[in-house]
């Protein structure tokens, strides 16, 4: 009774929600890495590293290239974060398809090596 | 309809929660251990080359591994399946329960040993074989335990019927346990408050840790070191351990303050007296900013709380301490996503020891700048405030903290409860809390709720009993910390009080019908049948000279509240003008004054 249960189990919720976690999982990598904010803030300066122009034209482009420069370094950072998070997403994702592909197969497995321990 | 009948032990449910049980804890543990060593020789045989014996223990490891995922992930956590009994029973209760006579004792003895059940017996002090004897044998009585369980589980909906729901119905349920409750003077109220209380643990378990930004969250903020330094960042505090603070997010007070930050208040001022909870208040509203998803200007946002003593330790001089607060000022309002918090910012608006007036600096942030503060400080400071700095008051949003209501005080008292018992590894029972509410209302004017409650709690601390808070032992704390007797009365004490009379005429000579008066209304209060709201007696000696007036009180000061010296003795000549009542009723500004008097000294005699 309790092996038909299993049985119910395995090929019933219990692969259902081996499908289920690979949102879950993708959704976890993403936020741990904060790909959402990072992409909405890809351009912003770099922990607020600003300079603010003084008068005449040479301080308002010291300025700009010191604030272009903030830019460009948190651009950096967060597009080499976003890199890794995809990387990670990708890894999550082939391994989590690949462990609901093979889910169904997996009480076979034991039954295998017996026989071919045995024989 | 018999108990037993509304049961099926021998559904499938009820067989997979018994093997779930049976694995709890060392099986569960042993079985791990042995699947990673039979995977480790697995590869150790495949490596050196004994394949078929290699294959066999993958076998029986891979079938472990399987077995595992499915305890994990289904044999566990069991969900609730059906409106069916055994569909809606925890896996706790429905493992832990034999076939044969399902009966109110029966039941105890499956479920007494889980830790629900002792979190029952040790808060009611109330040892399991007590229950077991005063618990039915008799099956017929089951249909009633069952369907109390079920109303008191109805609010968790979707949510199986835990441990604790069955055994609050056994002793709800349960007309032997109901009169010994009574007799303790315990409620039916007190066995479903603590059962909340238990189910408030049991689903702080379950609870999913929200999303608080990830790695990249504060890229975007500047850095902030002299904050760091000088301040503590409380969303940082809430994010790691401010579960407890779940249900005051709800409340009018941080919706009050979460609203006035959205309209972009320059300023709050956090008004409310002392021990009602502002910086918890407060840190509630870090975690609620933590978690806010609808507006983006508050998401989040971060609470640094800035400590007076340790700004005004570091500067050296006027000059110094301006510059530190501008600096401060400066970079949380660079940061982007600093709210500044003033605990007891009262030290922040006058000159003195251990306080600065810096209001002229704040004024100008409260005008110009995008950085949002909060301060907190108590309704009188912040009359002064708008006296002595109207300008500066004008330009803060007052929000106005009520104290809690008995069922939230009793709520915070219990959370305070688990975390003093893991410090001090005490056990408090419910009925001393309950007493720690009652006491400290009554003989505690100065702080508020839950503050002053909570104070009481810890100064009970010293007089556990065999590492056990009860009653007595609040009754206790009251006793030697303000010396008011509040508990039963001893034998000793009993002789006493009844030859009182006899006590006071050790002292002085006749007066027999006034000893006689008020020896009596002494030994009423002592009793507890007065009124509390009322003194214990107001009494009017008259007589000439010499007959014994004040010596009759200072014998009922040594007597009653052994000291002469508690006394509190008013020359009535000295308050002849009208003007004196203001002399003798001054508040809490003159430590002479008759109020601070009776503060300090709340049981003493006036003369």
């Amino acid at each position: 009774m309790l092996a038909l249960e299993f049985f119910t189990w395995w090929y019933g919720q219990g692969w259902l929600r081996r499908w289920q976690d690979i949102a879950s999982y993708v959704r976890k990598t993403s936020q741990t890495f904060s790909v959402n904010i990072l992409a909405r803030t890809l351009f912003a300066p770099w922990r607020r590293i600003i300079s603010y122009p003084g008068e005449g034209l040479n301080n308002h482009l010291r300025a700009m290239v010191d604030n272009l420069f903030s830019r460009l370094i948190g651009f950096c950072v967060r597009v080499l974060v976003i890199i890794i998070a995809v990387i990670a997403l990708i890894f999550v994702l082939i391994v989590g398809i690949t462990s609901a592909v093979i889910w169904p197969f997996m009480p076979l497995v034991p039954l295998f090596l017996l026989i071919k321990g045995v024989f | 309809m018999e108990g037993s009948d509304k049961l099926n032990l021998k559904s499938v449910r009820a067989k997979k929660a018994r093997l779930a049980v049976k694995l709890e804890g060392g099986s569960y543990r042993a079985l791990i251990v042995i699947m990673i060593i039979l995977i480790i020789v697995s590869f150790f045989l495949f490596f050196t080359g004994t394949d078929r014996f290699a294959y066999l223990t993958s076998a029986i490891a891979v079938a472990m591994v399987i077995f595992i995922l499915w305890y994990k992930q289904d044999l566990s956590v069991l969900h609730p399946t059906s409106d069916s009994l055994d569909g809606q029973l925890s896996k706790e209760v429905l493992g832990r329960l034999r076939g044969g006579r399902v009966n109110p004792k029966s039941v105890w003895m499956s479920l007494s040993t889980n830790w629900q059940s002792n979190f029952f017996t040790n808060r009611f002090l109330l040892p399991p074989q007590i229950v077991e004897q005063n618990l039915s044998p008799e099956t017929t009585d089951m249909s009633r335990v069952w369907e109390m369980a079920e109303q008191l589980s109805a609010a968790r909906s979707g949510k199986a019927i835990e441990v604790g729901h069955v055994v609050a119905a056994l002793l709800l349920t349960s007309p032997a346990l109901r009169t010994l409750f009574t007799q303790s003077k315990m409620s039916k109220e007190d066995i479903e408050a603590v059962l909340a209380w238990l189910i408030r643990i049991v689903d702080s378990e379950d609870q999913v840790k929200p999303y608080f930004g990830g790695i990249g969250r504060d890229w975007t903020t500047g850095f902030t070191p002299h904050l760091s330094e000088f301040g503590q960042n409380l969303s940082i505090v809430a994010e790691k351990s401010g579960d407890h603070f779940d249900w005051l997010q709800q409340t009018t007070g941080v919706v009050a303050i979460k609203n006035a930050l959205a309209e972009d208040a320059p300023g709050i001022a956090l008004i409310g007296p002392p021990g009602i909870g502002k910086s918890s208040y407060i840190s509630a509203l870090s975690k609620e900013l933590n978690e806010e998803d609808e507006n983006r200007n508050l998401r989040h946002q971060q609470i640094v709380s800035l400590s007076p003593s340790m700004i005004l330790s570091r500067a050296k001089g006027t000059g110094e301490l301006e510059r530190t607060l501008m600096t401060i000022i400066s970079e949380a309002s660079h940061a982007g996503h600093i709210i500044l918090f003033f605990d007891d910012a009262e030290l922040f608006f006058h000159e003195g020891l251990g306080s600065f007036d810096i209001t002229q600096i704040l004024l100008p942030v409260l005008e110009n700048s995008n950085v949002q503060l909060i301060f907190a400080m108590l309704p009188n400071d912040f009359q002064s405030l708008k006296t002595n700095q109207s300008a500066f008051a004008a330009k803060l949003t007052p929000i106005v903290l009520s104290e809690l209501d008995e069922d939230s005080v009793m709520r915070v008292l219990e959370d305070t409860t688990l975390g003093l018992e893991y410090k001090r590894g005490v056990l408090v029972t419910y009925g001393a809390l309950h007493e720690t509410y009652r006491l400290s209302g009554r003989y505690e004017q100065e702080m508020a709720y839950p503050g002053k409650a909570i104070q009481l709690l810890e100064e009970s601390m010293p007089y556990a009993n065999d590492g056990v808070i009860t009653v007595e032992s609040i009754q206790q704390a009251i006793e030697k910390t303000r010396g008011i007797k509040t508990g039963s009365v001893a034998p000793v004490e009993a002789n006493e009080l009844l030859n009182l009379e006899d006590e006071i005429h050790q002292r002085m000579i006749n007066q027999s019908q006034a000893v006689s008066v008020v020896a009596g209304a002494l030994r009423r209060t002592r009793a507890g049948v007065a009124n509390p709201k009322r003194p214990i007696g107001s009494f009017l000696f008259l007589g000439p000279t010499g007959v014994g007036k004040t010596e009759l009180a200072k014998s009922i000061a040594a007597t009653y509240f052994k000291n002469e010296s508690n006394i509190i003795r008013l020359d009535m000549s000295e308050y002849q003008q009208p003007d004196d009542v203001k002399r003798l009723l001054a508040g809490s500004s003159d430590n002479s004054s008759l109020i601070m008097s009776v503060r300090e000294r709340p049981l003493v005699l006036f003369c």
